[in-house]
């Protein structure tokens, strides 16, 4: 008999040997936080390429305007936008690729604890300019869009705000950035010269 | 050949008693009555002694006997006989005995075995012989249509993906693939997920090879037999992996004595006409009267410089709604364009192709050999094997070879102590897999779609050789920029497109254990084993330069391996003569890792022909790296109670704990419980009742999460004027995950009737999945495209049932019939809910080319597919004022459902003396289909129905001016007969520019003659002149034979992209193959 449990005990300890197995759920390959300046520069990337592109899965707005033509193809020059689900392209880009990066870029800016009070300040506000300006070609392509609860990954269906609403919204909106913005050019802003792609990192005044 | 069952006891030792008088030496052959075939382990014994032995692998049988005395030869399954000794020879046949069939030994999880008296749960065996004797290098092929509850489909490329789905589609985002068990250890068929190694672009039709299915590199001559756990009850034991079904294969053991067999066979087939394309023969190419000349067919330009400008065919319109043809008019054709061509230079009648596309294809030959050789004896057993398989496709420079060796062995160290290994290794080499998908690698999607007919392949063929003998890149095409610009602007030369852009793959797979196993009483048995399961494969894909588009070249390696920990204590013991008492108890760790990497380069090739990541023009991105580990520590109980013989009780735990899902919810216990009442028991006198049981069970079983769902990632992109660039992730992961369930239960009776000739298997399920683990889709106004939440719940209700019987039974001849039928009623019962209470309505799992999606909706079986549709009244389509048809608006329609009604097999089985013949129908009623190669197709005029007379008798293509154009049918919008004519001058009528998506949705059902045999055995008599042979059969066997009815114009509806839960999806549909083999098998 107890051979018959020796035999058996093992069977005991391999169910209770339990090392923490959950650490192995952690993907070596990506990381779980980014510096704020990279997100931001993904962001103006993915804005700048939605807005200048020629892919007629991002942009058929040169069709539209009859500026360019298909030829063999004349789907979108028709203005048929379900066939290749145009709207789709553009709303996805705008939401998902571009306006979310730079509101975690605004969160990862606030929350950084390298960046002084004054820099932070900057930071966010040009985050917040840039999101304006997404919001404005949002607005006026699709009219009444998602604004107030949008960014909300916890309120999954947000409501459609009012055009007009929006739009006066991003102006005022406008004016708190543009307040926000210090003319000055402290020591920490090279690392974010070189983040902001578009005018080569320099702020131009805004008049 | 007959299993060597565990219960039966072996009389091996000779007894010293008296032997009175001589003792002759007696030799013969035990066979079986109902299929003639020699019964291995069948014991022999001298009457009144213990003294005997047992027959070898081939049924043969030498004892020394005293004169005058009689031989017992028993063996389970059939009835005991007493025979005489007269003379040195004794050939003994044996009668099945229906009364014990309760006895016959079944398989179940973990290679636990049990009488069928004791098996309370549905699964259904099909024996080693059943699923190699096609021949077929993938054995999935051979269990098609045979077994009720499983629905197999085959895509038609070379080496492509099986989709094996028992019971329904379970889960909305995660695999539903069956798992696969090879002597008690999971086998690996996809990874990350466990339903394929393809990419999702490949399964989504964007583009991309199919690589297969892994599980194909399990050798079919190396299986014994093949044993379908069909509901979870069977499999709970396997824990979250064996939610979706198991499919148990047990490899062959060695038998006593030495034992080899051969195989060798070859193989021939040809596409099946009726799944390809037909072509109109009427108009040529052009996209209709648009272009240069007075008729507006044809560009009008200067090709020989004399300052005349010649008529030209539209060279980059990839359609065929050009001019009639008319064998009087020359026209300068892409042929004229190519220095070193017959036609250089020259105007060519204008008339359609001799060799259209379907000439393209060739004959596919497949050559296999295999050799095993096993022997056993008291000390240990040993089996060897190799086999070779080397297949060609039916598209130029196509080519799989596999390589296969598989060695087992085992050794008793003590009476009670064995020792065994084995290792299985095979090795794939893969050589231009077919283009799957829309990409110009897709000559089939390019011959089905996009299409000049007046373009001759023999011609197409000639001048990709005269190409590269002049120097150049051999893609020269039909489809050109500019009669002076041969740069191809959609579509390749489809020969260049073979030989030059190319992918080639290899895989090396290992798949072995060592064992332990202590038989520490008669009672109790302790395992002990270590299994790896790994596997590592290389693919290549290259597109040359001079390809239409970006040459490149692209290099990925993938890495799988698993290692399984197990340890199994067993318990079987009789408690008097009534009572039996099964348990198990057990512990097994299971370690995964799937690690893969993948490069290409960046901008095109610099250097021709060298296919190497330093190749590039740009500086190739950063290649994608993944990491995914992963460990579920699983134990597990059981216990099994029979009464008499009649009445069962089993009960299983397992609980297991997985690292995908966070602490303090990663723990999860699967119950299950069945009872079985064998009626025919308490019925023993009722002769017309063989067997009867009754059985019913309920299990839970759980799934752990996707890896890495619980924490949100970013991904680094490429620098950016030297500015790092990060990117947040498309779906938000959830750190409250909780594993799903799936709740099931299920009803079923077993009845053999008038000995065994007539018996009938049947089974009523129901399962249910509930908190699936979905990235669910929502609007990306959130900043996520999807987010992973417990939400949704599924569920499949449906009956299996499986009839087999022998209406004739005879010593010369005998008819075998077997049917299996399943429906299976899928529905979705639930999605996600947000706080407010909203439900959604619909998730959508994948979106296709053309605008159709795969979806789950609320209320429907799981697998909706949603476009746009047709306005109807009173059941007829409406037409709009202008005579086409009117579209709804929105294109979410539910136009269509990728699941049969129901499927079905009828598998005859006739033996006539020595000879065999048997044939497979396959019955698939129902589901749906959207085929985007006649949503194209149709569109740009390749098909007759394009073309022809119109109800005026006048061609449909002339102007309406002429006679001609279409009436179309459906009614308009008063309600009134359709009766505006319409222009089908140029494309788009019957195609996607005027038709919603609704009209290429076809009905997938079929009736398919799968496969035919005819085999030989060569009669014992001539066998044994032969020296040391002892078995040759010949086999004739015929696959894909004939599909006796579809509804799909032009293609095969079984045919899909890939394996996995995204079907109902054509494009590029690649035709089904026939083929003839012929096999030789020698047993020695």
């Amino acid at each position: 008999m107890k051979k018959y449990i020796i035999a058996l005990l093992p069977l005991i300890f391999l169910g209770a040997c339990k090392k923490d197995i959950t650490s192995l759920n952690l993907d070596t390959k990506h990381p779980a936080t980014v510096p704020a300046t990279a997100l931001f520069t993904q962001a103006q990337n993915t804005l700048a390429s939605t807005l200048s592109s020629s892919n007629v899965y991002l942009n058929i707005f040169r069709l539209v305007e009859q500026q360019w033509q298909e030829t063999t193809y004349v789907t979108e020059s028709n203005y048929n936008i379900t066939d290749n689900k145009i709207p789709d392209g553009i709303w996805n880009a705008y939401y998902r690729d571009v306006l979310e990066p730079f509101e975690q870029a605004k969160t990862n800016f606030n929350s950084s604890p390298i960046i002084s009070a004054d820099a932070k300040k900057t930071d966010v506000a040009i985050s917040d300019i840039m999101q304006v300006y997404t919001y404005y070609y949002l607005v006026t392509t699709f009219g009444n869009i998602p604004y107030t609860e949008a960014l909300n990954v916890d309120n999954k269906f947000p409501k459609f705000d009012d055009a007009l609403t929006v739009y006066k919204t991003l102006l005022t909106r406008l004016d708190t950035d543009v307040a926000a913005l210090t003319t000055e050019q402290t020591l920490d802003m090279p690392i974010r010269s070189t983040a902001v792609i578009l005018m080569h990192g320099e702020y131009l005044p805004i008049p | 050949m007959k299993k060597h069952l565990l219960t039966l006891l072996c009389i091996m030792w000779f007894g010293t008693s008296l032997l009175h008088a001589q003792n002759l030496t007696v030799t013969g052959q035990v066979t079986a009555k109902d299929d003639g075939k020699p019964i291995i382990g069948a014991s022999v014994g001298i009457k009144g002694t213990t003294t005997g032995t047992q027959t070898n692998i081939n049924g043969r049988f030498t004892l020394s006997v005293p004169t005058g005395s009689s031989l017992t030869i028993t063996y389970i399954g059939y009835t005991t006989q007493t025979v005489a000794v007269t003379g040195p020879t004794l050939n003994v046949v044996l009668n099945p005995d229906t009364k014990q069939l309760g006895e016959v030994v079944v398989t179940g999880a973990l290679g636990i075995t049990r009488t069928r008296n004791q098996q309370a749960y549905a699964a259904q065996q099909v024996s080693g012989e059943e699923v190699s004797k096609t021949r077929s290098s993938n054995f999935i092929e051979g269990m098609a249509g045979k077994v009720s509850g499983v629905e197999i489909r085959q895509t038609n490329g070379l080496g492509s993906s099986t989709n094996v789905v028992i019971r329904g589609s379970k889960s909305i985002a995660n695999s539903n693939q069956a798992l696969f068990v090879v002597d008690g250890v999971p086998f690996n068929n996809g990874a990350p997920s466990g339903s394929t190694i393809n990419s999702s672009d490949q399964r989504t039709g964007r583009g991309g090879y199919d690589y297969g299915s892994p599980v194909q590199d399990v050798n079919p001559d190396n299986i014994e037999s093949v044993t379908v756990l069909k509901g979870a009850a069977a499999s709970a034991l396997y824990g979250s992996q064996g939610a979706n079904g198991v499919i148990l294969i047990t490899t062959k053991k060695a038998k006593k004595g030495l034992g080899i067999v051969i195989n060798t066979g070859v193989s021939v087939g040809s596409i099946d006409k009726s799944t390809f394309a037909k072509y109109q023969k009427e108009y040529g190419g052009g996209y209709g009267p648009y272009y240069e000349d007075d008729s507006g067919y044809f560009w009008s330009r200067d090709v020989n410089g004399d300052g005349q400008p010649d008529l030209i065919t539209p060279l980059t319109e990839d359609a065929s709604y050009g001019a009639r043809f008319d064998p009087n008019l020359k026209v300068y054709q892409w042929n004229a364009f190519y220095k070193g061509l017959p036609t250089y230079g020259q105007a060519t009648p204008w008339v359609a192709a001799a060799n259209d596309p379907s000439t393209f294809f060739e004959k596919p030959v497949s050559n296999n050999q295999s050799i095993f050789i096993t022997n056993a004896n008291d000390n240990g057993s040993f089996k060897l094997g190799y086999t070779r398989n080397n297949d060609t496709g039916i598209l130029p420079n196509s080519n799989i070879q596999k390589n296969a060796v598989n060695l087992a062995g085992s050794y008793n160290i003590t009476n009670k102590l064995t020792a065994s290994g084995s290792v299985d290794y095979t090795r794939t080499d893969g050589l231009g897999r077919y283009g799957t998908g829309y990409q110009s690698e897709n000559v089939v999607g390019n011959f089905r779609q996009w299409w000049q007919v007046n373009t001759d392949i023999k011609q197409l063929k000639n001048a990709y050789y005269n190409s590269l003998a002049q120097g150049e890149t051999g893609n020269a095409t039909w489809n050109l920029s500019n009669f002076n610009d041969p740069t191809a602007i959609y579509w390749d030369n489809p020969y260049f497109g073979r030989y030059q852009n190319y992918e080639t793959d290899n895989r090396n797979r290992y798949f072995g254990n060592v064992a332990l196993n202590y038989k520490a009483t008669n009672w109790l048995n302790i395992l002990g084993r270590v299994t790896v399961d790994n596997w590592n494969q290389i693919q290549d894909e290259r597109r040359a330069v001079g390809t239409t588009g970006v040459s490149s070249y692209s290099n990925r390696r993938t890495t799988w391996n698993e290692t399984d920990y197990d340890l199994i204590a067993t318990v079987n013991k009789n408690f008097g003569n009534d009572v039996n008492f099964k348990a198990v108890a057990g512990t097994n760790i299971r370690k995964q890792r799937y690690q893969d990497i993948f490069t290409t380069t960046n901008g095109g090739l610099v250097v021709p022909l060298i296919y190497a990541l330093s190749n590039s023009q740009n500086t190739p991105d950063a290649p994608i790296e993944a990491d995914q580990p992963r460990q579920v520590n699983g134990i597990y109980a059981g216990a099994t109670l029979t009464y008499k013989n009649t009445y069962t009780l089993d009960g299983t735990l397992r609980r297991d704990v997985s690292s995908t899902l966070p602490k303090g919810n990663n723990t999860y216990y699967y119950p299950a419980v069945s009872a079985g009442f064998v009626f025919s028991e308490l019925m023993k006198d009722q002769n017309w009742l063989s067997y009867g049981k009754l059985r019913a069970n309920y299990a839970e079983v759980g799934n752990d999460a996707p890896i890495f769902s619980t924490i949100d990632y970013y991904t680094i992109g490429t620098p950016i004027n030297g500015a790092p660039q990060t990117s947040v992730n498309a779906t938000k992961n959830n750190p409250n995950l909780k594993p799903e369930r799936t709740t099931s239960s299920e009803f079923g009776a077993e009845l053999q009737f008038f000995n065994g000739r007539l018996g009938f298997d049947g089974t009523y399920y129901v399962n249910k999945t509930v908190d699936q683990i979905i990235p669910v889709t929502i609007s990306s106004a959130t900043g996520y495209s999807a987010a992973y939440l417990n939400s949704g719940t599924v569920q499949n209700k449906g009956i299996e049932l499986t009839l087999n019987g022998s209406p004739i039974r005879s010593k010369d001849f005998s008819w075998k019939i077997d049917l299996n039928f399943t429906k299976n009623n899928s529905k979705v019962l639930e999605l996600f809910k947000d706080a407010t209470g909203q439900q959604a309505q619909n998730l959508q799992l994948g979106s296709f080319q053309g605008g159709v999606t795969i979806n789950a909706t609320l209320g429907q079986p799981l697998g909706t597919i949603r476009g746009t549709d047709f306005i109807y009244k009173d059941g007829q389509k409406v037409v709009g004022d202008d005579g086409y048809y009117l579209q709804t608006s929105t294109a979410n329609n539910v136009i269509g459902n990728s699941n049969p009604k129901w499927i079905g097999g009828i598998n005859n089985s006739f033996r006539y003396k020595n000879f065999t013949l048997s044939f497979l129908i396959d019955i698939r009623k129902g589901g749906s289909v959207f085929s985007l190669d006649t949503y194209y197709g149709f569109d740009t005029g390749l098909y007759p129905e394009t073309a022809g007379l119109n109800d005026l008798g006048n061609p449909s293509r002339s102007p309406i001016a002429q006679g001609g154009g279409v009436i179309l049918k459906g009614v308009k919008e008063n309600g009134q007969p359709n009766d505006v004519r319409v222009e089908n001058t140029g494309s788009g009528l019957y195609g996607y520019e005027l038709n919603p998506n609704a009209a290429f949705v076809y009905d997938a059902g079929y009736v398919k003659l799968r496969q035919a045999l005819i085999s030989y055995s060569f009669p014992q008599n001539i066998v044994r002149k032969l020296g040391p042979v002892k078995g040759i059969d010949l086999s004739l066997i015929g696959r894909n034979l004939w599909i006796i009815h579809k509804n799909l114009p032009y293609a095969d509806p079984e045919e899909s992209l890939s394996s996995g839960n995204l079907q109902g999806y054509q494009s590029g549909a690649y035709p089904t193959v026939r083929t003839f083999a012929l096999n030789a098998k020698f047993t020695f």
